[in-house]
Order: C-alpha cells, then structure tokens, then sequence
C-alpha cells in the first residue's frame, strides 16, 4: 500500500514531461517558419511610444514586502489547520478546543495588524 | 516494477493524460471562443463569425496566427527567466488536472492475454482521473499558487515599467487571496475528513447533500478568491487593460504570450472544477440520494462534472461583461479585512456545528 | 498600391502552398489590431467594433495596445509632427508578420491640414498596406480595408517572408506644403479697434472710475465690450477686475493674441476674455504689445487657468509672459522652429521631430530625491499611446508603486493648426474644420462658429433654422455624453457600457445623416442656418428616437449608478471645490458636478432656450460618481427640450434671407442677372462680413466653446481663435491626479471627456 502512494506520483511527473515538452517542441518546430527581423526599437521595452528613460528595475515600495511577510505567517497557519481539520471529527471536544486557542493567537495577532495599519495601503 | 504495476501507474495515466492533454487545449481554445462569443451576445452583437461557420474555426487560426508571430526577447531583459517564465506558468496550470476527478471511480478494463507473450493481464477498474492522491486538495493548492510565479517572473524579467507594475499587483493580490482561499475550504476538510478529492466526492455521495448547501459562505469565499487568484475581473488588476497596456504580458509576443493566456484559461477551469468537485458534488448528479431521480444517472458523471463547470466559467465571463474593476488598494483591503475574518468565522462557526450535530447522532 | 511581389528563390512545391495557404488563412482570420487612434476617425473606429458593424465578426476585435502582440497597426486619425516618433516607435515594436492600415485622408496625405504641424501622410515614416479614403471613412470602408488587407495576405505566396525592406525613417519634411496666400495688412481693421468709443454700462464705467489712467481705448461692438489697457501695469488691473466685487470676473475664459503685423507700432494684442458668475458681465481686455519686446506680465498666480494658455500664446507668437513658471511649448514639438500663429509664418512650413522630451517632472522628482537623499522614484511615461489617454495625451509621472507622487501632463499630439488653416479659409471653409475640433459632437462646433460670423454681420437667422441646430445639437450632446460616458467604464473596466452607449449614438448617427449624409462630421451648418431643410420624415425620426433612447440610457443607469465597485472607483477620486474649478476655467459637465449651475442655456439663453423647460442638474463633490450622474442626467434634460422642440418646430426658411450671406435661389440665378451675378460672387469671393471682432460662445457638450473672430472685412477670418472647454479642464488634470493611484488617474480622464480635437485644435 504505501508503495502505491508513492507510485500515484507517476503519473503527474509524466504530465509534467509532456506540459514542458509542449511548448518547447511547438517553439522549436515554429522557429522553422515563423519571421524574424529584429531590430533596436523591437527589442527595446515599450512604454507608450516613448523610449524609456530609465531602468524598470528600480526600488519597489515596501508595502509589497510587509503584505508578502504577512502572507508567509498566515499561509503556514492555515497549513497547520489542513491535518487538524481533517481529522477533527477524530479529535472532538479536544480538538475544538485546541483550534480556538490556536485561531485566538492568529486573530490576536490579525487584530494588532490591523491596529498597526500594516493593511492600510494608502 | 511488473506488468501490473507498469499498466496501472504507467500506461493507462499515459493515455489518460494523452486524452486529457488533447480535450485541455481544445477546452481552452474553445473557451477563449466562447468567451468573445457570449461577451459578444452580451454587448449586442455577434462575436466571430467568419472564420469557419460561426467562427468555430477562430480559436485555431488564433493559434496558429500566434505561433507563427515573431519571438521577441527584450535585449534589456533578463533572458532565460523571461523564457522560461510562461513555461513556469504553464504546467502547474495544466499538472494540476492530474488529480482532478472528472467521474467515479467507473472504468471496466476487462483481463486479456497479450497474444505471442503468453502474459496474462488481469481485470482492473479505474477513474476518470488520472491519478488520486490521498492529499489532492493540497496538491492543487500548492501547484496552482506556482503558476502566479511565473507571472511574477516574467514581468520582472521584461524589464518595463508596465510589465513591472503588473507582475507586483500579480504578487500582492496572489498572496492576499490565497489566505482567505486557504481558509475558505476548511469546512469541507472538517466535514470529508480527507485530502484526497475523490474522496471529498464520495463524502458529499454519503451526507446526502453537496457541500454547498452546508457550506454556503465557504463557497462563496472559494469562488471569490478563485476569481481573484485566477486575475479576472473584477480582479483582473495585473492586466489591466485600461491601466497597464497589456501589464505582465506586455512585452511577450506570440507564442510566449499565447501560453500566458493558456494558462490563463487552463487556471479558470481549474478553479471551477475544484469549486464543483469541493461544493457541488463533483461528477454527482443532482440530489444523488434520491431514487426518484435516477433518471438523472443515465447522464454520465464527466458530464455533470463539465456541466456544472460549464456554469461557472459562465459566471467568470458574466463578470467581465458586467463589473468594473477593483482598485488596487481596495482589492488588498477586500483580501484582508474582508474575506479573512469572514473566512475565519466561517471555519469556528463550521467546526462548533461538526461537532455539535456530529454529537448528538 | 503596393504589388506584393512573389519571392523567386523559395522553391514552390506542393508543401509550401499548402502549408502557406493554411498559414494565411490562419493570419488572416485573426488580425489584431492596434488601434493608433489619435483624431475623428478614432471615433468611427470605435462604432466599427460597436454593435452595429461588430468588427468581431472578422476575427479583429481582440485590440492589443501592446506592439508585440498586434498584427495590424489601424492608424486612426491625424498624425502630426509631433507623434511621428511615436508612431515610428510604435510601428518598429511591432512583431513581424505586422500590416499598417491607413484610415481616413489625415492619415493617408493629411487630409485637408495642410499646415505647418501635420504629416502629410503616415507614409512619410511607416509603410502601408491598405489606405481607407474619407474624413473620417466610414465603418462600412474599415471593414472593406480589413477585408481588403485579407485579401492581399491570402495572395502572399511567401511560406516565411520578412517583408520588403520596409525601414522606417523620419523624413524632413517638405517646406511650405499650402497654397494659399498670405493675407494683406489689416489697415482698416487696426484703425476700427484703435477707434475709442463712448461706452455705457456698469462695467465700462466703472472701469474707467477705476483706471482712468490705464484706458488706452475702449469699444462696444454687437453687445461685446471690449477694453484695451496699457501692458505696463496689467496685472494689477486683472487682480482687481478678479478680486473687486463690483467686477468679479472670477473666471477667466481664454489668453490669446493676435498679430497686427507692422500696421501698428505695437504688433501683437494680449487677449483676455473673462467672465464674472455673479453678475453675468462678461469682459475682452486688451493689451498691446510691441514686436521688439514681445512681453507682459503673467496671469498665472491670478487666476490658475492662465496657465496653459499664457503657454499657448507663447508657443503661437513668441509673447513671453514674465513671470510664468513654466513657458515652454505647449502645442507644437520641442525642436519647432518659429512661432506659428504670426502673420508672416508661412502656413504649411514644418519642422522635423525626431524625439520626445522630457517634461520637468523628471528634473524635479530628481531634485526633490537628491536633497531628501531618498532613490529616485519610477519615471513612467502614461501616453501618448496609453489605451486610456485616448492616444493623445501624455502623461509623465514620477510614482513609488503605484502612488503618483507628481506628474506633468504634455499636449499636442493633435495638433493640426485649426486657427492657422482659419486664416487661410474662407469663412465657408472653416466648417468643416470646426467638424473636427470636439468630433464627438461636431454639430455644436458648426453651430458656434456660424454664430459668430452671424454675431459680426449682426442679423438672426430664422426660427426654424434655430430650432433645427438645437434639435440635432441636443442630439449631439447625448451622443457626446454617451461616449463619454461609456468609454469612461471601459477605463474602469465595465466594458458593456461602451456598447450600451454606442447603440443610441448609431440611430443619432441616423438621424444626422438624413439631414445631411455625414454621420460624425456633419458640416450641416451653414453661415445663416443650416445647408439644406430637413426631410420630411425627420419629426417621426425624432419622435421615435425620443422613446427607443431612455430604455440605453436605463440600462446604462441600471449597471452603475448603484453599483459598489463602480462607487467604490469613482467616489471622492479627483473631487475639486467649485472655487478651483472656477479659477481654472471649468466649464459644463465637469464645472456643474462641482455644484456651479453655470449653463450658458439657462444664463444666456438664445435660440428660445429661454422657453424650454428643463433643469440643470448639479452635483456635490464634483468627483467622478458625480460628473457621471450630471451627464446622465443631461442626457434626459437634452431629451426634454428635444421634445419640446419638436413639438414646436417652425416652419419657414431654413436660411436666412440676406444676400450677403446665403446663395440666391436657383430660380433667381438662372433667370435674373442679379441673382447671377450674387451667386458668382458669393461663391468666389465667399461672404465678407464687416469689419470687426466678436466673441460668440455656446454650451457645447464638454461646456463653454468659444469663438473670437476677428475681421479685417475679407473673405478669411483674420483671426479665429477657438475657446476649447476641455483646454481648461486638463490644464488641471496633473495637479488633480497628484497622490493619486495608477487607477484613478484613467478613471478620472475619462470623467473629464478630454477630445483631443478641441483641446489641441
């Protein structure tokens, strides 16, 4: 049995071989044909018709870093939650319990997030 | 590895995938045809009409138009992660399919001796699926979340500012959605008591009622997050035609960008299907319980499962002809102080009812 | 016509046919375009993808505004100088396999801008494929074109064709395209203005009270007054004639000037018309301005809305305004040569452009992170080919994210010389380029204009003449709104809208092509009424649209006004107080959401405006929620008077009866040599109206349109100067949008309803 939890994996590695060779096969085979000229402007980033006058890559605001922070910390809760949840019906009074101590963590923490303005993004 | 085991892990998801590959692309190109043709109906007019009757031949010539158009790689572009990244987008949006049950577990393969060989192969049942993990609902969950990298990927590697703009509101809004979507399906865990999606069917076979109608908020969070992770309108922020010109996409052509939109739509079906197969009985057919309407049986199970997915993807292009778009703030503000509080009471509030009416059976 | 010419070396066998024919077909059923619209033909472009032609229908109406992802490059409307490099820029981005549709005769040879600002064609840089005829053609020709472009892509035998060396280049341009001559000095004309007069009148007499010493000469001339005043000590008279009660003019309407040549000892005059919303004067002032020192003090930090005009006037005849802070060019390219507007310019002589600057956004977001010490925030350029700047605008911002920190906005990219080709038209001549300056609602243009010309002869057409334009004018402001409107929440992202509001804009279209043949530039208005009497069918026509327009309206009305996204994006975004709309020079739509009721319908009725029933509607906050509840609200109020105009249209002549102005009858012409002799000379000469000048205004659908003709008693204006509302409006935008998101800075242009064709002229 526990041979065939692994073997189950088979098959999704075999999709995946066939989901990368597809595009690969179709760009390749399509670089037969398919034009190609080139050139300064083509090659160059489009921004409304202008040339842009500096690099994209510049320093991004540190909001986006605060909200992907966050996301790490209630991401890892919620998969903590996945095995309790599924065998809660096992788990009973104790598991209730057990959950709302650890929700009333996260909710405390949720709640001083809030009060922080951390999600406010103006 | 014998015969057996090579024919049931090997062979027959091979030519399941082969079959599921095939119907995927021709689904999706399809979709991209139904969607200009029910917006079209919506907005007065008819949509294609003449490439093929009815322009049914529209989504082909699309293709092969797109994948002959020039490749162009930015030269101020960071080279192999900008091909790469709509590969990255790609096959996590088709892998995922890998678990996903389209019917039962129904497929009689009778035993036969491979002539000359002398090999005897036994009977074997198997599924619409193509495989069935014991944790499918997290293996979705964890692949389809890959893709959105490789939206962030490739509007960071095109080096524009359009691009750019476009792959962070990807980020922020993936993570701010994936929270809520997390918390959104904990209900249906607490009352399948199993990962494996197959299972979760059958479950919803044996309460006697979808998981819908026990779970109505559950789902509503699940399909809006769905949307959201999915980047359609009314979250379509991250290419935001009006804003961002094309946004992640805007400096991939042809073939590149086609597979950015593949992906697109392969991710919409596959948030319809989850939310079929979690809420709305999978490949059961309506009120599953009642003899009455066995009738409703003679319709195969993939067939209700396409239905009922049908009628969502109908919703997403219902959306889009309808609403205007989130701004971004308020769509982090949704994210976060609006669906995850709902979603988190919705789990106490889910796991306080389990127990008590679990109890008094 | 291009032959496309068959490579000889790929080797034809039965592979490559069939292989190229599969590839064709497949190319040619699925040509995106990319829809470089710019002028007018943009307009009908748009009712090309609208329900009634439903360009979808083709495979083409998957519009990519990203280059890498079209295939067809639409070139709708005037290109002009000024955007050659973005289209060049534009064009070179393009994937290969890449067409180039021409539409409309702007784009094919420059139509009839043969000015010193307008490509003679877009053939001088990109090459074409297919060109539509017609200004602007009309949707049936689009769809002929995209027809006509699958044809020529079926013919191409070529498996895998780079095609023909097609570089790309920015020609110098050819010096002097136009034909017409100069005009003689205005001898009389500068006599009759120098002339002083004894006026009457509250204004008048208290301003010769108050700058008893400043009064060079003042004038009345058909019910305009008109002042002019040393240059010397002008500011502190416009800070009083702002600030003093007894004058509170509060909202200046335009700054222009004009050219006398060496007929006076000083060249030019300073213009300013301005309006006071309290008492309901209205005021030209003038100051002369000698051509070696071509200078005055600025207006800019009396009132805001001097600003981009002060630019203007600098950029038309070199007047540098001391003190403005920030002169530059505002119409014309940064490399022009010459000031354009003056006399001695010769009309067609043009200046290469081959780059695009930068605007002082960037210089001051790099001062103000070099002395923070803080990384230099994202320079991003929104437009001029932004889907949501209407192809026209551009907009420079300096962000962190997407937070706008400060931004400057740049025009221009239309324009195509409105007031210099005035000057070389005859009065006749100039309808049809009024068409094209607010083209969504070309008729209200048409109508300002002749108003004009009749407010110098001073006669009044007939009744029927005036119930006819304002009918189709009401009509024309419905259709104006419902674009406006509608490609508003196409910016936000509901794109049914824009159908919704195309539907009722296709069945005006209708109407105004039964009176005239033209569908968007109608040039039905003629000097003294209109160009020929309605058909007979047009009062059921009219009744009809009366009751088939509401039910678009509602469903438009059903959809948004209380739906929460849409609340949620528009409520509060780009709220102005009615103070700062005033002093920026708002008018209409986008000045009454704010709360002021100034419609010139109601405040100076003509045409029996003043016996309609109907209401004003005005908003609150003056954001976008409510520029959008008064448009749809005027979309009812214009349905209203249409009604009652309806009911009570006059019959009678539809031209006035005065042989100075309109052609003698047929009948007349072919029998008496009076009337021969009348015709021959009207349509040689054209009509003169007497010498003078006048300023004649109307509430046209993005608000106040102006026009202050001057006339040296010749058959072209002398000069014609257009009072845009949407030049004032704009001016504004880039202080509106500061702290601003990405989102809302498209939200709120669309709110505005900037026409391109009247903001740049």
């Amino acid at each position: 049995m526990g041979n065939s939890v692994l073997l189950a994996y088979i098959p999704i590695f075999i999709f995946m071989a066939i989901a990368f060779l597809f595009p690969i096969v179709t760009l390749f085979v399509a670089k037969l044909i398919r034009p190609n000229s080139g050139g300064e402007a083509k090659l160059s980033p489009y921004e409304c018709g202008v040339d842009p006058d500096s690099d994209a890559r510049q320093r991004y605001a540190i909001r986006y870093y605060v909200v992907a922070i966050l996301f790490v910390i209630f991401d890892v809760e919620t998969v903590f939650l996945f095995p309790w949840a599924i065998i809660y019906k096992q788990l009973a009074f104790f598991g209730l319990m057990e959950m709302l101590v650890f929700l009333g963590i996260l909710i405390v923490g949720y709640v001083w997030i809030i009060k922080k303005g951390a999600l406010d993004w103006a | 590895m014998n015969l057996d085991s090579f024919i049931d892990w090997i062979l027959l998801p091979l030519i399941k995938i082969g079959i599921l590959f095939g119907l995927l692309s021709l689904v999706i190109a399809y979709l991209t045809l139904l969607e200009r043709k029910i917006i079209a109906f919506m907005q007065v007019r008819l949509g294609p009409m003449r490439v093929g009757p009815h322009g049914l031949l529209q989504p082909i010539a699309d293709g092969i138009k797109l994948m002959l158009k020039e490749d162009i790689v930015p030269s101020r572009a960071d080279k192999i992660v900008f091909t790469l990244a709509p590969v990255i987008t790609l096959i996590p949006a088709f892998i995922v399919f890998a678990v996903i049950p389209f019917g039962p577990r129904s497929i009689h393969i009778p035993g036969f001796t491979i002539p000359g060989l002398n090999v005897q192969v036994a009977e074997r049942t198997t599924g619409f699926f193509i495989t069935d993990l014991n944790i499918g609902l997290l293996y979705v969950l964890a692949v389809s979340s890959i893709g959105i990298l490789g939206i962030i990927l490739g509007g960071w590697a095109s080096n524009s500012k359009y691009p750019l703009l476009g792959a962070l509101r990807s980020a922020a809004q993936m993570v701010s959605y994936e929270v809520a979507l997390g918390f959104s399906i904990m209900g249906v865990l607490m009352m399948a008591g199993t990962l494996s999606l197959v299972e979760i069917v059958n479950a919803q076979k044996n309460a006697g009622a979808w998981y819908v109608f026990l779970q109505p908020v559950g789902f509503i969070l699940f399909f809006i997050c769905g949307v959201a992770e999915t980047n359609r309108a009314p979250f379509d922020l991250p290419e935001a035609e009006s804003e961002l010109v094309a946004g992640f996409h805007t400096e991939y052509s042809g073939f590149r960008f086609s597979l950015f939109f593949l992906a697109e739509y392969a991710a919409m079906i596959v948030v319809s299907s989850m939310a079929v197969t979690l809420f709305w009985g999978g490949w059961l057919r309506p009120f599953p319980n009642i003899a009455a309407l066995g009738f409703l049986g003679l319709v195969p199970g993939f067939l209700w499962f396409a239905l009922k997915v049908l009628v969502f993807l109908y919703f997403y292009l219902w959306f889009r002809a309808s609403w205007p778009r989130y701004r971004y703030d308020q769509l982090m503000k949704i994210g976060w102080q609006v669906l995850m509080p709902i979603a988190i009471a919705n789990v106490i509030v889910t796991a306080v009812l389990v127990l008590w009416l679990g109890g008094s059976r | 016509m291009k032959v496309i010419e068959p490579e000889t070396q790929e080797r034809e066998n039965f592979f490559t046919t069939t292989a190229s024919s599969l590839i064709n077909w497949a190319r040619k059923g699925s040509l995106w375009p990319y829809p470089f619209g710019t002028a007018c033909c943009a307009i009908e472009f748009m009712a090309t993808v609208s329900s009634h032609y439903d360009l979808a229908r083709f495979g083409s109406e998957v519009v990519r505004f990203a280059p890498k992802q079209s295939d067809v490059l639409m070139v709708l409307g005037t290109i002009n100088d000024k955007m050659g490099p973005v289209l060049k820029q534009i064009y070179d981005q393009m994937a290969e396999p890449r067409w180039v549709i021409s539409m409309g005769a702007c784009a094919t040879c420059g139509g009839f801008y043969r000015a010193y600002h307008v490509m003679q064609g877009i053939d001088e840089i990109v090459p074409v494929d297919v060109y539509i005829p017609g200004c602007p053609p009309t949707p049936e020709a689009v769809l002929d074109a995209v027809i006509k472009l699958q044809q020529q892509i079926e013919a191409d035998t070529r498996l895998s064709y780079e095609r023909h060396p097609r570089q790309t280049k920015l020609k110098t341009p050819e010096v002097n395209a136009t034909v017409h001559a100069l005009e003689p000095p205005p001898r009389a004309l500068v006599r009759f203005l120098d002339d002083n007069q004894e006026v009457k009148g509250p204004i008048a007499e208290a301003f010769k009270r108050r700058f008893p010493e400043e009064v060079v000469s003042m004038r009345e001339f058909r019910g305009d007054l008109s002042i002019t005043v040393k240059r010397e000590n002008i500011k502190q008279v416009l800070r009083t004639l702002k600030n003093d009660p007894e004058f509170d003019f509060k909202m200046l309407l335009d700054v222009t000037a004009v050219d006398y040549l060496s007929e006076r000892q000083s060249r030019y005059d300073v213009v300013y018309h301005m309006l006071s919303l309290s008492n309901k004067h209205r005021l030209r002032l003038k100051a002369a301005v000698p051509a070696d020192d071509p200078s005055i003090d600025t207006a800019v930090d009396i009132w805001k809305g001097a600003d981009w005009a002060e630019r203007e006037a600098f950029d038309m005849y070199g007047i540098r305004f001391k003190g403005h802070p920030d002169l530059r060019r505002i119409l014309t390219h940064s490399q022009f040569e010459g000031h354009p507007l003056r006399k001695d310019f010769p009309p067609g002589q043009r200046t290469m452009c081959t780059e695009t600057t930068d605007l002082p956004v960037v210089e001051r977001a790099r001062k103000y992170a070099e002395s923070m010490g803080i990384a230099h925030p994202t320079i991003l350029n929104v437009g001029p080919q932004h889907p949501a700047m209407h192809g026209t605008f551009r907009l420079q911002v300096a962000a962190d994210g997407e937070k706008i920190l400060d931004a400057d906005s740049e025009i221009g990219y239309l324009h195509r010389c409105f007031e210099k080709m005035s000057e070389t038209h005859t009065y006749w001549q100039v309808i049809p380029f009024t068409d094209r300056l607010n083209y969504m609602s070309s008729m209200m243009n048409g109508v300002t204009y002749a108003m004009s010309v009749e407010k110098m002869f001073g006669v009044d057409i007939p009744k029927r003449a005036q119930y006819i334009r304002v009918i189709l004018s009401e009509f024309s402001r419905i259709a104006d709104h419902l674009v406006c409107v509608g490609t508003n929440l196409v910016d936000l992202g509901a794109l049914s809208n824009f159908w919704y509001g195309f539907r009722p804009r296709e069945e005006i279209y209708d109407l105004l092509e039964s009176c005239c043949g033209g569908r968007l530039t109608v040039s039905y208005v003629r000097i003294g009424g209109v160009a020929q009497d309605i058909p007979a069918d047009f009062v059921q026509r009219v009744r009809k649209l009366l009751e088939t327009i509401p039910p678009y309206v509602d469903d438009i009305e059903k959809m948004n006004r209380h739906n929460k996204i849409f609340k949620l994006r528009s409520e509060g975004i780009t709220a102005i107080s009615a103070e700062d709309a005033i002093d920026w020079g708002f008018t209409g739509p986008t000045l009454r959401a704010c709360g002021v009721p100034y419609d010139i319908r109601k405040w100076f009725p003509n045409y029996d405006y003043d016996q309609f029933e109907f209401d004003i509607p005005v908003g609150e906050r003056g954001d976008v929620y409510d520029r959008y509840l008064v448009r749809m609200e005027e979309i009812r109020q214009s349905l209203r008077i249409i009604k009652q105009a309806i009911e009570n249209l006059p019959e009678g002549p539809f031209q006035i009866d005065d042989r100075r102005i309109s052609l003698p009858p047929k009948k007349g012409v072919y029998s008496n040599i009076e009337d021969l002799m009348n015709h021959f000379e009207l349509i040689q000469d054209g009509i003169l109206p007497p010498i003078g000048e006048v300023y004649s205004y109307w509430e046209a659908a993005n608000g106040e349109l102006g026009f202050y003709l001057v006339s040296n008693g010749a058959k072209r204006p002398y000069r014609l100067r257009c009072r845009g509302a949407c030049f004032y409006i704009f001016q504004a935008f880039n202080h509106m949008v500061k702290g601003l998101y990405m989102s809302d800075v498209v939200a709120a242009l669309g709110s505005l309803n900037i026409v391109a064709g009247e903001l740049e002229k």
